[in-house]
């Protein structure tokens, strides 16, 4: 009896595990966690047609700031879009990262590793002293609050040398990451084998967590299932990652590109602290690209779970009325410092990526017009949406900058002119955000195709009628 | 440096603060926005008295007469233009709307003015010979009457605010603009009046600050922001708290500047404003407003 208990379950686990369920589907494509994975592989071509020359050097710079937009948007639009906070404080966080970054490895001899992972600690206690804050400060107050809290930053870049070198900003190098005691290496082959056996996964069922069915009763029980719920979250996770690990090495070993290597132990005694004992390889321009949309990529993974969650709910359910959601149970105070956490970490984030990707930093980049800028990538992207935010950062960043700059370049200010009518023009006529657009091109494609066919319809009546006729007269 | 001469100072700086403060806080009550653009609005009036004393060769006085009524047709035409189809947008969104505002000025600018910063001379000359001592400190007589004009334009507004008809329709639709449109209110000229008055007193800012340094387009950033403090600190909820918030905050900056510490004064000032505001959380004089279902 139990023997065919414990058979069955293999056996239902193993189908399970080889359960097709996505390759079949039709819809396949357009579940979003496959399309990320597909924008990813559109972005990695941006190097590939700079090598090959058909891009300019400046114009991938560009790009490169447009993924940090994006991803500063997207924690923001957490913010902004599900929970109906403001932040004005935005630029103090991104250049947080840039300043704490450079300070954190030089300082304490960390690597990049380990001074991100300091400084994104640091942005989230500053994010959760903010949320306390707004328990207390609502409107524009609390707009105004999270103000004082990018001016405080702004200061202390502006005067504190020893922090900020001052007016001369600082000089970064382009990142090298360790993992463990590997270093990864994000090469062409290496970035599409990544993504490969991530579709490979997703594709064999594995799609977020298992849900787990709310039977408790008792308050025991409750957390009991609570713990089970963690271990299965964490072992699930840590499935996902064995098998896009296990993917990846056979896949090096087919191909002979590998994306992890051990990392060397130095043989120099010269250099000192943290750094001397390991022999690590920096990231060239395009590795350092790479590098840049693969967290995008994962940021946007990130915010997708985050919003598809009780979280999620909870945070939306807040913004349309606090007392409501309270009354149904939400913590105001847990999902606050959840929604600040994350916009905090992710500017932040940003800001680190900024200076490993322009390798220096200046403090008067990170003002109120800058915040202001980036609300507008989520306002004009449009709320709520996730490839809102890249369309967003691409109209307020990217045409003004690569494209406006060339075409016009003896007219100054027009770029400035065309993002500002562009911003009115489309908060009034699109006030949810420029990513509706598609709707509207859709219904507009919609509404061409059956005029065309209504009109080939009447073509060939005539044409059939001609014929007709000429056959008549022919009798 | 003494006391009697940074408390002077602070007074100019606050005068300044106080006028940008009064112009957030009246379209604040009347449009329901943040205005992030008015500091650019001023700018741009600066541009065109620079522009016009340089090309006309006019005196400061007819000059800053003559930008004053442009800062009129500036507001009119943003109200007009812009607000007036945004008015259903939500309040972010308006805010983004200014800051769209912002961009294009900042595009005309040069594009208007070219990109050379320009200077505005004094309202009094500035010389040994103009200045007053008083208690160890000497008081630029220019100084002395930009902050003499700027307390009685306040008072002017005040008085208007207080006791005319249009002030009680500005105060009415600052209360409730649905209620006092039904009423008979004509509430889209009250803020149209709004806009322009905010501009005008952006304007003035802008020409207080020129002769100090130049006129570029970053000169009032500092200033719009120091003015939404203000209006934190003394509350959205009257006219009169930003005012005087205004001066505060001037003399509090100055005073920990001098005393406490050149690196890291602002900043403690800051955080202890963020703590006051933790305990009153609108502002010294704000009321919390009440919100039925």
């Amino acid at each position: 009896m139990n023997k065919i208990n414990i058979l069955d379950k293999v056996k239902s686990n193993v189908t399970n595990f080889f359960q097709p369920k996505g390759v079949f589907d039709k819809n396949f494509v357009k579940k979003p966690l496959i399309m990320y994975l597909i924008f990813g592989l559109l972005l990695l071509a941006i190097p590939f047609l700079q090598e090959q020359g058909y891009i300019q050097f400046y114009t991938m710079g560009v790009f490169g700031m447009i993924i940090i937009y994006t991803i500063v948007a997207l924690g923001l639009n957490l913010l902004l879009g599900y929970s109906g906070l403001i932040s004005l404080g935005t630029a103090g966080f991104i250049g947080f990262g840039a300043y704490g970054l450079p300070f954190f490895s030089n300082l304490l001899g960390l690597n990049f590793t380990g001074a991100l992972i300091v400084t994104l600690l640091l942005s989230a206690l500053i994010g959760a002293l903010i949320g306390l804050f707004s328990l207390k400060v609502e409107g524009v107050y609390l707009a105004i609050a999270t103000l004082f809290v990018g001016e405080i930053f702004l200061e202390i870049f502006r005067n504190v040398e020893w922090f900020t070198n001052g007016f001369s900003g600082v000089k970064f190098h382009y990142p090298h990451v360790i993992l463990l005691f590997f270093q990864l290496r994000i090469t062409v082959t290496s970035f599409i084998l990544l993504v490969l056996s991530a579709l490979i996964v997703i594709a064999l069922g594995y799609i977020g967590f298992k849900k787990y069915k709310n039977k408790q009763k008792s308050k025991i029980e409750k957390k009991e299932n609570r713990i089970t719920k963690i271990k299965s979250r964490l072992l699930s996770i840590f499935k996902i990652a064995l098998i896009i690990l296990g993917l990846m090495l056979v896949l090096q070993i087919v191909l002979g590109e590998p994306l992890l290597t051990f990392v060397q132990s130095g043989n120099s005694i010269t250099t000192t602290g943290f750094r001397g004992y390991l022999k690590l390889e920096e990231f060239d321009r395009n590795q350092t690209f790479r590098f840049i949309s693969l967290i995008l990529i994962a940021s946007m993974f990130i915010i997708y779970n985050i919003v598809n969650s009780r979280t999620g709910r909870a945070l939306m359910a807040m913004s349309r009325s606090e007392h409501a959601a309270q009354s149904m149970g939400i913590s105001l105070m847990k999902y606050r410092l959840v929604a600040f956490i994350t916009a905090t970490v992710f500017a932040t984030l940003a800001g680190t990526l900024y200076v490993s990707w322009f390798t220096s930093a200046y403090p008067d980049s990170w003002t109120l017009g800058f915040s202001l800028i980036l609300i507008a990538v989520v306002v004009v992207g449009g709320y709520k949406s996730i490839f809102g935010m890249f369309l967003g950062a691409l109209i307020i960043h990217g045409i003004p900058t690569f494209y406006l700059k060339e075409a016009f370049a003896d007219i100054n200010g027009l770029p400035f002119i065309f993002t500002g009518v562009l911003i009115i023009v489309v908060i009034l006529f699109y006030p949810y955000g420029a990513i509706y657009l598609r709707h509207d091109i859709k219904r507009l494609y919609r509404y061409l195709k059956s005029k065309i066919i209504k009109f080939i319809h009447l073509i060939k009546q005539r044409i059939q009628k001609s014929n007709d006729s000429e056959v008549n007269e022919d009798e | 440096m003494n006391l009697a001469q940074l408390i002077f100072n602070s007074l100019e700086t606050g005068s300044i603060y106080a006028l940008a403060a009064l112009g957030v806080v009246l379209i604040f009550r009347t449009s329901k926005t943040t205005n992030f653009a008015q500091g650019m609005i001023g700018t741009l009036n600066a541009y065109i008295a620079a522009t016009i004393l340089m090309k006309w060769d006019w005196n400061i006085w007819a000059v800053t007469i003559f930008a004053i009524g442009t800062a009129f047709i500036t507001g009119i035409i943003i109200d007009t233009l812009i607000m007036r189809p945004a008015a259903k947008a939500s309040a972010v969104s308006k805010q983004i709307i200014t800051l769209g505002i912002i961009m294009v000025i900042l595009g005309l600018i040069p594009f208007l003015f070219g990109i050379n910063n320009l200077q505005l001379p004094h309202f009094i000359p500035v010389s040994p010979d103009t200045k007053l001592a008083l208690f160890g400190a000497s008081l630029n007589y220019n100084s002395i009457f930009t902050i003499s004009l700027s307390l009685v334009l306040m008072g002017f507004l005040f008085w208007f605010l207080k006791y005319t008809r249009w002030g009680l329709a500005i105060r009415v639709t600052a209360s409730n603009e649905v209620t006092s449109r039904l009423m008979g209110v004509p509430t889209k000229s009250v803020t149209m009046i709004s806009w322009a008055t905010a501009a005008m007193f952006g304007t003035l800012a802008a020409i207080y600050l020129a002769p100090g340094g130049s006129v570029n387009p970053n000169m009032l950033v500092d200033i719009q922001v120091n003015a939404f403090f203000a209006c934190v600190i003394g509350g959205f909820g009257t006219f009169y708290g930003p005012v005087f918030a205004g001066f505060m905050l001037a003399t509090i900056k100055n005073l920990s500047l001098a005393y406490v510490s050149d690196e890291w004064g602002h900043v403690l000032v800051y955080i202890l404003i963020l703590v006051f505001l933790y305990f009153k959380p609108y502002g010294l004089f704000g009321k919390k407003t009440v919100k039925k279902v």
